[in-house]
């Protein structure tokens, strides 16, 4: 079972909430409101284990997700529970919809908040591994959580990082969890590393 | 290789969307002809500018950071058409250029090479949405349209109340952005019970939807609601309105319910049917709420019954007015019957 010491978890948690705290600050340009986002914990599961106790289990949630390749090998997926989601993005465009589902403009929106906030986690990473990341467009995703993350056997020996997401806007308030599905020696890759940032801090 | 190269340069200068690629600096490597077209910017001129020399308007946008992310980071950007709308100065049309109108744009920021040591240059992609935009507002109107079909009153052929309780929640989120004011009016047909007693219920009927389309024929403008509240009484939202607007209104809603001239032989007011009507407004951005507001025409209006009926009167800071702004005295009328 793969677990981080509490200083690494201490460290990661506060390199992300810097990390979700710039993605706030241009939400809040973007939507001329004040958004803030907070991290407050992070835990790790394994693949069988996350199945079983997946966030959100038996509701359709809407994820986005983007692929990053480097020296650490991740897919990080956001996810909401769709009620709350619809409300919240139509709540940012301003707009008063009738459908009952995410129209395609609404949908584009997401994702790019989705991005925004997913680009703002990984850039903090990167600079722990002093390194360069490939990484996809993000893809909007609906449906269980089984859906959204893509479970499937081969991929059996992954570790998830999941880390729940607090969104506020306003008076309104979202929850949802951002994972971070990884093979295990990329999860040793990062332990690795964040214990090298660690030294270097305290130089 | 030189005709696949030769290829992929005809495939950038025929594709049906705008390619421009920047290199590690922001300058301007490549504007391909769908772009050159759409800025109304040839192509030489924008080969070696600056991104933001080329379009200062970007200083400190999402597109700008965008580019700096892909450039410094390597990831990829999506920039929404809901959430950004027209960043670029692109235009579908000779028409749309000389009026301003810019197209509706959705654009992907794309990190190209950075690997093992090569330079990073950035593709931005920009496709013109507007008329995935425009069919969806056509949709929603319609969707809209069916709705309204649906949330009427059956009597009067006005809003129902629920439908106007769900605006008012909307038009309150917008009014609190745009710090705008909201007015609204509680209108109740004075002695509509003696009427009903006198001339019976048909007649009733007949009244209120003559008296409901009187009033709805005084609120000229799209954004404004009135609605059956309960039998006899009526409730009007006025979204971007202060008080001197809701009195006008209430004051020409009041004589084109005289001018009816429905006869009421029981009625100690008039020889004919009357209304009376209460009318308060607030700023949501300040903390006015919809309930607030209504509660202060529905006091505004059991006012107006207590000093005689047939009358506006206005609801400010808590003192009730008249609409000529002369203050009546006694504050805290006690509720009169209707």
């Amino acid at each position: 079972m793969f677990v981080l010491n509490e200083l690494q978890q201490d460290t990661l948690l506060e390199i992300f909430n810097i990390g979700v705290g710039k993605a706030a600050a241009a939400l809040s340009k973007m939507t001329a409101e004040e958004v803030l986002l907070s991290v407050p914990t992070l835990e790790f599961l394994e693949w069988e284990e996350a199945r079983q106790h997946l966030p959100c289990e038996g509701k359709i949630i809407c994820g986005i997700s983007q692929r990053f390749e480097g020296p650490f090998t991740t897919e990080a997926v956001l996810m909401f529970p769709e009620d709350k989601t619809i409300e919240f993005i139509r709540y940012i465009l301003q707009v008063d919809s009738l459908f009952a589902q995410l129209t395609e403009m609404e949908q584009e929106g997401l994702c790019e908040i989705g991005n925004i906030i997913l680009n703002a986690c990984m850039a903090p990473i990167a600079d722990i591994f002093s390194a360069e990341f490939h990484a996809t467009m993000p893809e909007f995703r609906m449906g269980t959580s089984e859906h959204v993350l893509s479970f499937d056997a081969a991929q059996a020996n992954r570790v998830i990082m999941l880390m729940l997401v607090k969104l506020q806007l306003e008076k309104r308030e979202t929850e949802g969890y951002l994972a971070f599905l990884s093979v295990l020696p990329d999860m040793q890759r990062l332990s690795a590393n964040i214990d090298r940032f660690i030294s270097e801090l305290q130089k | 290789m030189n005709s696949e190269l030769f290829l992929a340069a005809l495939v950038v200068q025929e594709a049906q969307m705008g390619l421009m690629v920047l290199d590690p600096d922001a300058n301007v490597v490549l504007f391909n002809e769908w772009l050159a077209k759409a800025a109304y910017l040839p192509e030489k001129e924008a080969l070696g500018k600056n991104l933001l020399q080329l379009f200062p308007e970007l200083k400190g946008t999402r597109l700008q950071s965008a580019v700096e992310t892909s450039l410094q980071k390597g990831f990829p950007s999506l920039l929404s058409q809901s959430l950004n709308r027209t960043p670029l100065p692109l235009f579908g049309g000779a028409e749309e250029y000389n009026t301003g109108i810019r197209m509706e744009q959705l654009i992907h920021v794309i990190p190209l090479g950075g690997r093992g040591g090569q330079q990073r240059y950035c593709l931005v992609q920009i496709a013109n949405v507007s008329e995935a935009v425009r069919r969806e507002k056509i949709l929603t109107e319609q969707a809209k349209e069916l709705r309204r079909n649906l949330i009427t009153d059956g009597l009067t052929g006005i809003y129902s109340r629920r439908y106007w309780e769900e605006q008012a929640l909307i038009e309150f989120r917008k009014a609190r952005r745009d710090c705008s004011p909201v007015a609204m009016m509680m209108l109740d047909v004075d002695l509509f019970k003696y009427f009903n007693d006198e001339y019976g219920h048909q007649e009733g009927d007949l009244c209120l939807q003559r008296v409901a389309k009187a009033a709805a024929n005084e609120l000229k403008r799209p954004l404004d609601i009135l609605a059956r509240y309960g039998g006899e009484e009526f409730v009007a939202l006025l979204p971007e309105t202060n008080l001197e607007g809701a009195a006008v209104v209430s004051e020409r809603i009041l004589k084109s319910i005289q001018n009816l001239q429905i006869p009421n032989r029981k009625s100690n007011v008039a020889a004919y049917v009357t209304v009376s009507i209460g009318v308060a407004f607030g700023f949501p951005n300040q903390g006015d709420t919809h309930e607030i507001i209504l509660s202060e025409a529905d006091q505004a209006l059991y006012a107006a019954k207590h000093l005689g009926r047939n009358r506006v009167v206005l609801c400010k800071d808590g003192i009730f007015l008249t609409p000529c702004n002369t203050i009546i005295d006694d504050p805290m009328p006690c509720k009169a019957i209707k």
